[in-house]
């Protein structure tokens, strides 16, 4: 009986030592509660709210549509950016140094093209071709010259008609 | 000819109009499209193991030597070796919400939850009533932790295929690291393309 008095008059005191209330409650319960108060900030501002962890599930048949997807859009992002490049040549002579062989006077104006004379031997060519910034892009006049070695030259227009001189 | 063009457009528009049909089923009605793991296999591990470990001696053992007294458990971390995503919370929820039905086991929170649960606490602290707000240090303490494995092993010759899962649970005791209960569900399956 005695120990008894003696064993509970000192789980109170401990108790009464640590702050407890309850005499189940752990000893060290401060340590938790310092460092969840440091934090409950934190760990309470998504009560009430969705957490989404969420993953990509396996989907051939929705694999395969986004992809299509994909690439017509990148078809599209090309087409336009070929259209954006057309726009901002327009009004620019176009040199186009190449060497080659039986085809005179490719003369490039944006869309419209002269082809000159069979001709041999190199040769410088170059064209020109304007046109106006409206929506015509199939009716702009343009020609191309050229001329080789040793006597050689052509003149292009738009439609493919040319004139050569050749010795 | 005109006729037949027309045909052609229409049956061009009827293909490309093809709407989605989605139609509600019951749950346990078993599906299965791919091969890879599903619902269904989900469903009949939990079954599995809740037969099992509901059953077993380790819970009578328990309350045995402890007046009666129900055991707290604490669902632990599953790991998944197979060769899928397997989400195991699927078939682990349907155990912990068993345990809570039967009344012969209990359950204490873990992980995220738990610390969600205590910032609540360490919140009221300082903005509940005292006659409301939850004290420290007196959660309770689990008996045993749950914890598992998923494993898998995939055979396949031509079109053929031949998946077989493991699924392993077990409980072990936290104070003394014994492991009273260990609980498996196998499943095979037949893929055939």
């Amino acid at each position: 009986m005695k120990n008894s008095i003696i064993l509970l008059a000192l789980m109170a005191a401990t108790c009464l030592a640590f702050g407890q209330v309850d005499p189940d409650q752990n000893p060290n319960y401060k340590q938790s509660m310092d460092k969840y108060m440091a934090v409950s900030d934190s760990l309470t501002a998504n009560l009430g709210t969705t957490y989404q962890d969420t993953y990509k599930a396996i989907d051939d048949y929705e694999d395969r549509i986004a992809a299509k997807r994909a690439y017509r859009e990148q078809r599209l992002a090309y087409r336009h950016e070929r259209q954006m490049a057309r726009i901002q040549n327009r009004n620019q002579p176009q040199y186009y140094p190449y060497g080659d062989y039986g085809y005179g006077g490719w003369g490039y104006g944006n869309n419209g093209y002269g082809r000159g004379n069979y001709n041999y031997g190199p040769r410088y060519n170059w064209g020109y071709g304007y046109g106006s910034n409206g929506f015509r892009p199939y009716v702009r006049p343009s020609f191309g010259v050229s001329y080789g070695y040793p006597f050689s030259g052509s003149i292009g227009g738009r439609w493919g008609g040319s004139v050569c001189l050749g010795f | 000819m005109k006729y037949l063009s027309l045909v052609f457009v229409g049956l061009i528009l009827m293909t490309s109009c093809k709407t989605r049909q989605v139609t509600r089923v019951d749950p346990d009605k078993q599906i299965d499209l791919s091969g890879r793991w599903n619902d269904v296999d989900s469903k009949l591990v939990s079954e599995e193991m809740i037969k099992q470990v509901l059953n077993e001696v380790w819970l009578e053992n328990f309350m045995r030597d402890h007046d009666g007294a129900k055991p707290v458990v604490i669902a632990g971390m599953i790991t998944n070796k197979s060769h899928e995503h397997i989400e195991a919370e699927t078939f682990i929820k349907d155990i912990e919400r068993e345990f809570i039905k039967s009344q012969r086991v209990r359950l204490v929170q873990g992980g995220a939850k738990r610390e969600e649960v205590r910032g609540e606490r360490a919140d009221q602290q300082t903005n509940s009533s005292v006659s409301t707000m939850k004290k420290w240090g007196l959660e309770i303490g689990a008996d045993y932790m749950l914890q598992g494995s998923i494993n898998s092993i995939v055979d396949s010759y031509k079109n053929d295929k031949v998946v077989y899962y493991q699924i392993d649970l077990e409980l072990t005791h936290i104070q003394t690291n014994e492991v009273v209960w260990i609980g498996d569900k196998k499943l095979k399956k037949v893929v055939n393309n």
